[in-house]
C-alpha cells in the first residue's frame, strides 16, 4: 500500500502541477502575447515614422526636381520681377506643372503650386487650381523656408483634413538667387491609412483636433480614441509616442500606439494611431479552442511520448495496486475461503502485507472468539458470516432442551454404567487386525503410552481427543473431559458394541470419567459406533491430556471418515454423529447435563432443522457446528448449496 | 598766478573764520553734522541701474521654424537668406515696481499667413486690433484662455479687437495655421524690451533689488531667472538651450 499511496500522491502532484500550469500558463502567455503585440506595434510605429520621413524626403526631392525646370524657373523669375501678365504666368505654371505631373490623384497629390519670390502663388494644380488670385503665402513656414533656400516639409491641418507638404526653392537660371518655390500637398487621409494598413498589416486611424478624420476600422467604434490619446499627451510630448494602450472596440479590445504628426499639425492635435486587435489568451478552454489540426499532427504533437507516459503511469499504478492490494486481497480471499471450507484453521497473517495482515489477524481473533466463546454474547460472530462463506448464511439452531429434562421421557436418562458402558464389548487385542482398520486420515495413535495401552477410539458420540490433530485442540480443557490415565494404570473401558458391525470385535477403550457423568453420555443403545483400532499393547487409557477438548470441526475429514465408518458410509449420519459428539463434549465442558440426550433424538432434531433450512434457503443440505453461546452449548446450522 | 596764493585767505576773512570756528555754534553744528548727513542719505531716492545682457537662443529657436517637419536641408547652390520677419525674443522683468505703462491700442495686420508684429509689449488694459489681410479667414483665439478670447472667425478684410486687462503673456493663434500667432505681453512696469538681431537687450532705470527675469520667444517663456539688480552689475548672458517652455504664472 505504501508504494501505491506514494504513486497516487505523485500522480496527484503531477496532475496538480499540470492543472496549475494549465491555469497559469494562459495568463503568462497572455502577458507575453500582449508584450509581443506591443512590441509589434512599436515596430509598426517605427516603420510608419520611417515611412513618413521617407515620403517627406522623397517629395522634397520631387518638388526640387520640379523647381529645376527651366520654364517654371523663368516664369517665377518673371513673376518675382513683376513682369508679365499674371494670368499668363498662371497659365504657364499650371500647364507646365500639369505636363510634368499629369496624374495627381494616382500619386496622392492634392495640390501642387508654384510661388514667386515675393511669396505669391503664381499658379497651382489640384485643389483651388481655378483660383486666379495671387494668394500671398509667404508667411507659411515651409514656403518661407523654401524662399530662404531651404528644402523642407510640413504637415498642415485645415478644414478637417491633413495634408503633408513638401517645398523646395526655385532658383534662377543663373543659380544665384531664389526666384520662387514649389510646394506639394499630399493626401494624408484614407489613402495613407489604406496604404499603411496594407504595408504594416495593422489598423490605422488619423486624428485631428480630437476627431477621427480617417480610419481603417469603423470610426463609430473609436469614439474614445481621442480621449485615450489625450490622456497620453505628456507621454507624447516626452517620447513623441505612447506606449501601447488598450482601446475598447466592441466586444474586443484593441492595442494601440499613438504618435504625433510633425509640423504645424502637431499643434493641432494631429496624431496617427496604429491599432492591433488584442489576442485574448483567456483560459485553457480558449487556448484549446484555438487549436488547429496541424497542432495535433503526428509531426508536431508527441503522441507516442504522451501515450507512452500515460500508459507508464497507468501501468505503474496498476502494478502497485496489484502488488499491494489485489494480490494480497486475492490471497486473503482464497485463504478465507479455505478457512471457510475448513482446509485451514486460521489465517497466516504474516504472509499478508500491511492492513491485510491486520485483517487476517482480526479474522483470526474473531475466529478464536467464535470458537472459544470467550467473548460476550453480543460480540460473538457467526463464523460463516465472518468468513464470508459462499453458503451465505448460517442459522443458530434453537438450543436443544435440557437433556436432563428429556431423559425421563425421551429415553435420555442417565445410564450409569460403572466401569464402562454397557454393551461395549471388549474387542480383540489386535485392532489392526480387525476388519475396521483405522482410516488413513486418522493417523497413527498419538500419545500412546509406552505401556502399549491403546488410545480410545474416536467413536461418534464420544469425543475422542486422539481423533483430532493436536493442533486443533485449542479449546480450554473441558471439565468433563476424560482425564489422562497413567499408562498402564487402568485398562480402557470397553466401547459399546456396534450392532451393525458386531464383527468388529475391536476393543474400544473408554476414557476415564471421574464424575461418572461422562459415561452417561454414552447411551447403551448408542448407535453403532465404529471403534478405533487400537493397539493391544496399549493400556487402554486415554493418552490425551485431561481436559483437552477437541475442537471438532464439522468438516474434519478424519472425523468424517470415522463417522462414515460408524454410519455405514452415510455422510449425513456421520456428520450428525460428529456433531452429537461435539455437542456432548461441549455440554460437558460447559457443565451442562447430558443426561437423557440420545443420538436418536439428536438426529431427529437436526434432521428437522436441516429440512427447515433446506426449505428456507433452498439449499442442498445443512451443516451443523457446535459452539458455546452464553456459556451453553449451542448448535449452528449453515446451509450448504454446493 | 602762483600756487601759494591760491589758498591764501584775506587777513580779515581769516580772522572771521577762526572766530567762527571757536564759537559755541560751530561746535554744535559740527556735532549734529553726522546725524544730518545720515538723515540726508536715508531720505534720498534709490539709484536707478541698467540691466544689460544677451540672449542666445538654441538653434531650433533661431531657425525661424516654430513647427519643423522631418527635413530641412539647404539647396546646395544659393546661400540661405535671413529671415524677413524676425521675431526676436523679449526680456521682461517682473516682481519689480515701476510706473505702469500707458494703455494703448496696437494694430496687427495679417498678410501672407503671417503677422507684421509677432510680439507686442503692451500696458495693462491695452487693446490689440487684428486685421485680416489674407484672402482666407482665420479662426483666432488664445488657446487655453478661451474665456478671455474665444475662438472666433476673422473674415478676410475684417478687424477684431481684443483688450488685455490683466498683466501676463498671451498668445493669439490661428486654429488652421498655428504658426500664425501674436504674442501679447501685458506688463505693469516699464522694464521689458525686445532683443535686437544679436540678442542684446537693455533695461534702463531699474531699481536696485531682486527681480525675476523672463525670456519670451516663439510664443512661450523659454527662460526664467532671479536677478539681483545692483550698481555696476555685469551684463547677463542668458543661454536658452532648449525650446522647452518654462512654467510661468
Amino acid at each position: 500500500m505504501f508504494l501505491s499511496k506514494i504513486w497516487f500522491i505523485l500522480v496527484a502532484l503531477i496532475a496538480s502541477v499540470a492543472t496549475t500550469v494549465a491555469l497559469v500558463a494562459p495568463r503568462s502567455a497572455s502577458r507575453q502575447l500582449a508584450s509581443a503585440e506591443a512590441q509589434s506595434l512599436d515596430r509598426a510605429q517605427y516603420a510608419a515614422e520611417q515611412q513618413l520621413k521617407n515620403d517627406a524626403i522623397r517629395w522634397i526631392q520631387s518638388v526640387a526636381k520640379l523647381g529645376r525646370d527651366a520654364v517654371i524657373a523663368e516664369t517665377l523669375e518673371n513673376a518675382t520681377r513683376g513682369s508679365g501678365e499674371s494670368s499668363v504666368l498662371n497659365e504657364t505654371i499650371r500647364g507646365r506643372l500639369g505636363s510634368l505631373v499629369p496624374d495627381l490623384d494616382s500619386r496622392g497629390i492634392r495640390v501642387l503650386a508654384a510661388v514667386d519670390g515675393n511669396g505669391r502663388v503664381v499658379g497651382r494644380i489640384g485643389e483651388g487650381e481655378n483660383s486666379r488670385d495671387a494668394e500671398l503665402v509667404s508667411g507659411i513656414e515651409v514656403v518661407a523656408d523654401a524662399l530662404r533656400g531651404y528644402m523642407s516639409d510640413d504637415v498642415w491641418g485645415a478644414n478637417g483634413k491633413l495634408m503633408r507638404v513638401a517645398a523646395a526653392p526655385v532658383l534662377s537660371k543663373t543659380k544665384d538667387r531664389v526666384v520662387g518655390a514649389i510646394y506639394v500637398g499630399l493626401d494624408t487621409g484614407d489613402r495613407m491609412v489604406e496604404l499603411w494598413r496594407k504595408n504594416l498589416g495593422i489598423d490605422v486611424a488619423v486624428l485631428l483636433g480630437g476627431q477621427v478624420v480617417s480610419s481603417s476600422v469603423p470610426q463609430g467604434a473609436l469614439g474614445s480614441l481621442a480621449d485615450r490619446v489625450k490622456e497620453h499627451q505628456e507621454e507624447i510630448k516626452g517620447a513623441h509616442r505612447t506606449k501601447a494602450f488598450t482601446l475598447p472596440h466592441g466586444a474586443d479590445e484593441l492595442l494601440a500606439v499613438a504618435a504625433p504628426f510633425t509640423g504645424q499639425a502637431a499643434a493641432m492635435g494631429a496624431h496617427y494611431v496604429l491599432m492591433l486587435k488584442q489576442t485574448q489568451a483567456g483560459g485553457p478552454i480558449e487556448l484549446l479552442s484555438s487549436t488547429t489540426k496541424e497542432d495535433l499532427g503526428w509531426a508536431v504533437f508527441p503522441w507516442l511520448r504522451l501515450g507512452g507516459a500515460v500508459l507508464a503511469i497507468i501501468g505503474i499504478g496498476l502494478f502497485f495496486q496489484r502488488r499491494e492490494t489485489e494480490k494480497p486481497l486475492k490471497t486473503l480471499r482464497s485463504d478465507v475461503q479455505r478457512l471457510a471450507r475448513g482446509e485451514i484453521q486460521k489465517l497466516d497473517d504474516h504472509q499478508y502485507p500491511g492492513r491485510f495482515g491486520a485483517i487476517a489477524r482480526d479474522v483470526n481473533a474473531a475466529l478464536e472468539r467464535f470458537l472459544h466463546g470467550d467473548g460476550a454474547g453480543d460480540q460473538r460472530k457467526d463464523l460463516s458470516s465472518i468468513l464470508g462463506d459462499k453458503g451465505g448464511r448460517s442459522v443458530d439452531l434453537p438450543a436443544l432442551p435440557p437433556l436432563g429434562s428429556q431423559a425421563s421421557t425421551g429415553g435420555f436418562g442417565p445410564q450409569k454404567t460403572p466401569g464402562g458402558l454397557s454393551g461395549l464389548t471388549p474387542g480383540p487385542s489386535g485392532f489392526s487386525n480387525g476388519p475396521y482398520a483405522p482410516a488413513p486420515n486418522f493417523g497413527p495413535p498419538q500419545g500412546a503410552a509406552p505401556g502399549g495401552l491403546a488410545r480410545p477410539a474416536p467413536s461418534g458420540p464420544m469425543p475422542i481427543p486422539g481423533a483430532f490433530p493436536s493442533a486443533r485442540l485449542s479449546s480450554p480443557p473441558m471439565p468433563g473431559a476424560p482425564s489422562q490415565t497413567p499408562a498402564g494404570s487402568r485398562p480402557m473401558a470397553p466401547l459399546p458394541a456396534i450392532p451393525s458391525a458386531p464383527q468388529f470385535g475391536v476393543y474400544q477403550p473408554r476414557p476415564a470419567n471421574p464424575t461418572g457423568d461422562y459415561a452417561a453420555s454414552y447411551p447403551q443403545d448408542a448407535t453403532p459406533t465404529p471403534t478405533m483400532p487400537m493397539s493391544t499393547a496399549s493400556t487402554g487409557t486415554m493418552p490425551v491430556a485431561r481436559g483437552a477438548v477437541p475442537s471438532v470441526h464439522a468438516d474434519d475429514s478424519s472425523t468424517a471418515n470415522m463417522n462414515n465408518a460408524q454410519s455405514g458410509g452415510d455422510p449425513e449420519e456421520a456428520h450428525i454423529r460428529q456433531v452429537f459428539a461435539e455437542y456432548m463434549a461441549v455440554r460437558a465442558q460447559t457443565g451442562e447435563s447430558t443426561k437423557g440426550l440420545t443420538i436418536d433424538k439428536f438426529r431427529e432434531r437436526l434432521n428437522e432443522n436441516r429440512k427447515a433450512i433446506v426449505a428456507k434457503y433452498n439449499c442442498r443440505s445443512a451443516r451443523f457446528a457446535v459452539y458455546v453461546k452464553d456459556g451453553k452449548a449451542a448448535i449452528r446450522a449453515t446451509p450448504v448449496k454446493d | 598766478m602762483n600756487d601759494s596764493h591760491v589758498f591764501r585767505l584775506a587777513p580779515t576773512m581769516r580772522k572771521r573764520f577762526l572766530s567762527y570756528c571757536s564759537s559755541p555754534g560751530f561746535a554744535l553744528r559740527m556735532a549734529a553734522a553726522p546725524a544730518l548727513l545720515s538723515l540726508g542719505l536715508w531720505a534720498a531716492p534709490a539709484q536707478a541701474e541698467s540691466v544689460k545682457g544677451r540672449v542666445t537662443l538654441s538653434e531650433t529657436l533661431e531657425s525661424g521654424r516654430r513647427f519643423p517637419g522631418y527635413w530641412r536641408v539647404e539647396n546646395g547652390a544659393v546661400p540661405i537668406a535671413p529671415l524677413t520677419n524676425p521675431d526676436p525674443p523679449v526680456v521682461v522683468m517682473t516682481d519689480v515696481k515701476g510706473p505702469t505703462p500707458e494703455a494703448k491700442t496696437f494694430s496687427v495686420d495679417i498678410a501672407g499667413f503671417t503677422v507684421n508684429k509677432p510680439t507686442l509689449l503692451v500696458g495693462v488694459s491695452s487693446v490689440v486690433e487684428i486685421r485680416n489681410g489674407d484672402k482666407v479667414p482665420h479662426d483666432l483665439s488664445i488657446p487655453g484662455q478661451e474665456a478671455l478670447m474665444p475662438l472666433e472667425r476673422l473674415a478676410p478684410g475684417t478687424l477684431r479687437r481684443q483688450k488685455f486687462p490683466v498683466p501676463g503673456a498671451y498668445e493669439i493663434r490661428s486654429a488652421q495655421f498655428p504658426h500664425l500667432s501674436i504674442a501679447v505681453i501685458v506688463i505693469d512696469n516699464p522694464f521689458a524690451a525686445a532683443c535686437d538681431a544679436k540678442g542684446n537687450f537693455k533695461l534702463p532705470d531699474m531699481p536696485e533689488g531682486k527681480a525675476t527675469l523672463k525670456v519670451w520667444a516663439h510664443g512661450q517663456v523659454v527662460h526664467e531667472q532671479t536677478v539681483d539688480v545692483q550698481n555696476n552689475m555685469k551684463a547677463l548672458q542668458i543661454d536658452v538651450a532648449s525650446s522647452s517652455p518654462v512654467d510661468s504664472e
